[in-house]
């Protein structure tokens, strides 16, 4: 991979999380990967053609009769996109009742022994994931909510990795091949920094030292995650135009914060006050100015985006932006009545608390504190909101900058100006 | 406490409150999650309604539920909604077509936010300049439908399967429906639909089930004043394709079956499923054979829906070949009937099955909604669980013979 800085380092780690009270063992594995623009068409292709068979398992029923034979296993071989990088993930949820030696065996054969003829890919199944790719990139607009959300994020995140489309890109999909997959796998399986996790009863420690050891991972150079700061911008307010009644609203803003930094449990606290779901938003736009049905505000955990989003009538469209920039800004002026600052707390500490309640909110939870270095417990995580007061959210209301204005519009005539 | 029942080393408590309403708790003492929702044997299929002394039966407008179940938390004294969000909950609502249900989440507080529960479900205050400025919000969420294929797939599948039934509405209504809705009509449909001793509470999480039922003490029963009916379903279909231009670059479709209504059957409800599963499931012949063909690239989507009056099967699935897909699911299920079916095939999609409901259990909202939909069965998870444990490869069998007809069968599909 070029453009890419290497270093020496153990490429694989492990995390055990405490999972004994609930019924399935839960297990995630992924290879980080710095999302650049030429390799996340290849990345999105490679988590395709990886579910598609195996040598043990040769076609996608094998695969699927394999999972069910251990109780209907649930697993998935997947991209996320997570700030400027990309994981690919494979996960597994399988009831207690599925032998370790079952449950690696079928993940290894999906992430060590994908089907290959002479060490690559089946042309034929490259192709045919190509078109697969092909058809689900042509069709991304089709769910229109998704769509204005994506679209936002990118937009609001151009040249950085953030505002890279992980689900890859149209115009590079035809000229990939089998070897070029072929190679990146190889690539990915040599540089790619290992990240397993079990979340299961305390034998799991066990069977990650043994899925390690059945990785058997030779690293040599491994990527290296750069975090790049986001240059300030003018808002660039775009529309785009598609076959709908509705008009959906993305407003993207720069808190220009870290998730490393402290203040960024204000901005979490400024969202809620905002875009809870008993938000100031939804209370002055959906309850007393009827404009939309839904209405919120979240901020992204890896860049310090935060995004408001809501779907109305395309004549309402230009007055709800402005209504919400003069909501936040009364925030910002005026601050904000104890009571709404309390509760919004209160629904964070919930959430928070509610994470020891899945086990893939734990793992998430958990790998995303690990990559951003911060490594909080919950405990310490509360700790930290705990501290947060009226003034610091007032505060992070002051900082917000208004970086993307995004329609999704059916309006033939739609024009922000 | 009433009736106390095992399933998956979980224990199960059923109860009934003095005012008649089912009570369903799960105590989960590791979880901090808690859970509790109100269902309401009252959703948008119901919209015809015989009243005691009357001759003729009261039509309801359409949506009317739905909008009541918007309108529910508006209180004398404030809204509920907010209440909950500062009582540490996350409360919400939804409508289908047989229920509405009120829930909440929260961590602390369960005692206070059931309390709140139990009371604004019974205290309705429907105000005429409430209710006329949710129409607009309402009128937002219809719309916000109309963009998703998905459900526009759905609504027109239904309505291509009955002629009569109102499962072929949407569960919102129309915009025509929500504009003549007023609070004087939903004050009447509530007082005639929302009969707490026909209630559901559910329960889940580390829960004190004494002070649970301490608490339905608030739950007072009402006099009927009629009864819901509905029209005489044809057995046929009204039409078998339609199609539907909505600017998609790729086409959505589901292939429905409309089916013989009958009693309500938990067990032939998970052996319709199962048998769906083997039939069109990601392991099946049926989906290798389309996948090769081109005609899909991921499995086709399952769904079995029965209820007072209707009953129908679906599968929803994207694909430029909707027509030959269908054609495919139909000579697929005449090949099953005729070879009929693999014991290895079937041990295994009951193995998947097991293992799905167990898995049910490790969530508090996963137990909770779950519960929500057996509440028609009268069921819980432990009958889901002890069930599908039982299922044999006959009921699939008795069901092969007799459920799906090709002149049954629609089409719908969003482009």
């Amino acid at each position: 991979m070029r453009n890419t800085t290497a270093k020496k380092a153990e490429q694989c780690r492990m995390f055990f999380v405490d999972g004994k009270k609930f019924k399935t063992n839960a297990l995630l594995g992924f290879f980080r990967v710095p999302l650049r623009r030429e390799n996340a068409t290849k990345l999105a292709l490679l988590a395709e053609v990886l579910q598609k068979g195996t040598e043990k398992y040769p076609s996608v029923t094998a695969v699927a009769a394999a999972a069910e034979e251990c109780y209907g296993a649930l697993w998935q071989v997947q991209i996320i996109k997570k700030g400027g990088e990309a994981w690919l993930s494979f996960s597994m949820e399988v009831s207690k009742h599925v032998s370790e030696k079952e449950v690696l065996d079928f993940l290894l054969q999906l992430m060590k022994h994908p089907k290959r003829i002479d060490n690559q890919f089946p042309a034929e199944t490259v192709e045919r994931c190509i078109a697969i790719l092909r058809r689900r990139l042509e069709a991304q607009a089709d769910d229109k909510i998704s769509f204005a959300a994506k679209r936002a994020r990118e937009l609001a995140a151009e040249d950085e990795g953030a505002g890279i489309c992980a689900d890859g890109y149209l115009e590079d999909l035809e000229k990939l091949t089998s070897a070029d997959i072929s190679g990146f796998y190889e690539d990915v399986l040599a540089h790619a920094p290992v990240y397993l996790y079990v979340c299961g009863d305390s034998d799991g420690r066990q069977m990650l030292k043994k899925w390690k050891g059945a990785l058997d991972l030779q690293g040599k150079e491994l990527w290296e995650f750069q975090q790049t700061s986001r240059k300030q911008a003018l808002c660039r307010k775009i529309a785009e135009k598609a076959n709908m009644g509705q008009t959906r609203l993305v407003l993207a803003f720069d808190s220009g914060l870290h998730p490393w930094d402290r203040a960024f449990h204000s901005l979490r606290v400024l969202c809620e006050v905002l875009g809870g779901g008993n938000g100031l938003l939804f209370q002055e736009i959906r309850e007393k100015q009827g404009l939309c049905y839904d209405i919120s505000m979240t901020c992204d955990t890896m860049t310090g985006l935060a995004f408001v989003q809501t779907g109305v009538a395309g004549k309402d469209a230009k007055h709800t932006a402005s209504e919400i920039c003069r909501i936040l800004q009364n925030v910002a002026d005026h601050g904000i009545k104890n009571d709404d600052f309390q509760d919004a707390v209160e629904q964070i500490r919930r959430k928070i608390s509610d994470i020891s309640d899945s086990q893939w909110k734990i793992m998430d939870y958990v790998a995303e504190q690990e990559i951003i270095g911060t490594n909080l417990d919950s405990e310490q995580m509360l700790r930290r909101l705990a501290d947060v007061t009226v003034e610091d959210v007032v505060k992070a209301a002051q900082k917000l900058s208004l970086r993307t204005m995004y329609a999704l519009t059916g309006e033939e005539e739609f024009s922000w100006d | 406490m009433g009736l106390m029942r095992h399933g998956a080393g979980e224990t199960i408590l059923r109860e009934r409150a003095a005012a008649g309403m089912r009570c369903c708790i799960y105590p989960k003492k590791q979880f901090g999650e808690k859970f509790a929702a109100v269902v309401v044997p009252f959703g948008s299929n119901d919209v015809c309604c015989q009243g005691e002394n009357s001759e003729k039966p009261i039509r309801f407008p359409l949506g009317v539920a739905h909008f009541i179940e918007h309108k529910l938390f508006q209180q004398s004294w404030g809204d509920a909604l907010f209440q909950f969000g500062k009582q540490g909950a996350a409360a919400n609502a939804f409508t289908d077509g047989e229920k509405t249900v009120y829930y909440f989440s929260c961590r602390e507080n369960f005692m206070e936010n059931l309390r709140l529960l139990l009371d604004f479900v019974q205290h309705p205050c429907f105000q005429e300049e409430d209710v006329e400025k949710e129409k607009s919000i309402i009128r937002s969420e219809i719309r916000m439908g109309k963009d998703d294929a998905n459900r526009a797939a759905y609504e027109t599948m239904v309505d291509l399967m009955y002629q009569k039934h109102p499962v072929r509405f949407p569960v919102a209504g129309t915009e025509e429906s929500v504009k003549n809705t007023t609070a004087e009509k939903m004050q009447k449909v509530y007082d005639a639909c929302y009969l707490p001793q026909k209630f559901w509470l559910i329960c889940a999480g580390d829960v004190d089930d004494h002070q649970i039922m301490e608490a339905t003490a608030l739950v007072q029963e009402k006099e009927s004043t009629g009864k819901i009916v509905y029209c005489k379903e044809p057995d046929t279909i009204q039409e078998r394709y339609r199609e539907i231009a909505m600017g998609l670059r790729r086409p959505v479709f589901q292939v429905g079956f409309k089916l013989e209504p009958g009693e309500r059957n938990l067990r032939e409800k998970l052996a319709m499923e199962l048998l769906m599963d083997l039939w069109a499931g990601e392991s099946s012949p049926f989906f290798l054979e389309a996948y090769e063909k081109d005609l899909l690239d991921a499995p086709l989507e399952r769904m079995y829906s029965c209820g007072n009056g209707f009953a129908f099967c679906a599968f929803m699935g994207s694909g430029e070949q909707a027509e030959e897909t269908a054609e495919l699911l139909l000579t697929h299920w005449k090949r099953l009937k005729q070879n009929g079916i693999d014991e290895n095939h079937f041990r295994r999609l009951q193995k998947k099955a097991v293992g799905q409901t167990l898995r049910l259990f490790q969530s508090i909202s996963a137990i909770g909604l779950t519960q929500i939909e057996l509440t028609p069965f009268d069921a819980d998870l432990s009958d889901l669980f002890r069930l599908t444990k039982e299922l044999h490869k006959k009921d699939l069998e008795k069901l092969l013979q007799n459920t799906i007809a090709q002149d049954k069968m629609v089409l719908s599909v969003m482009r």
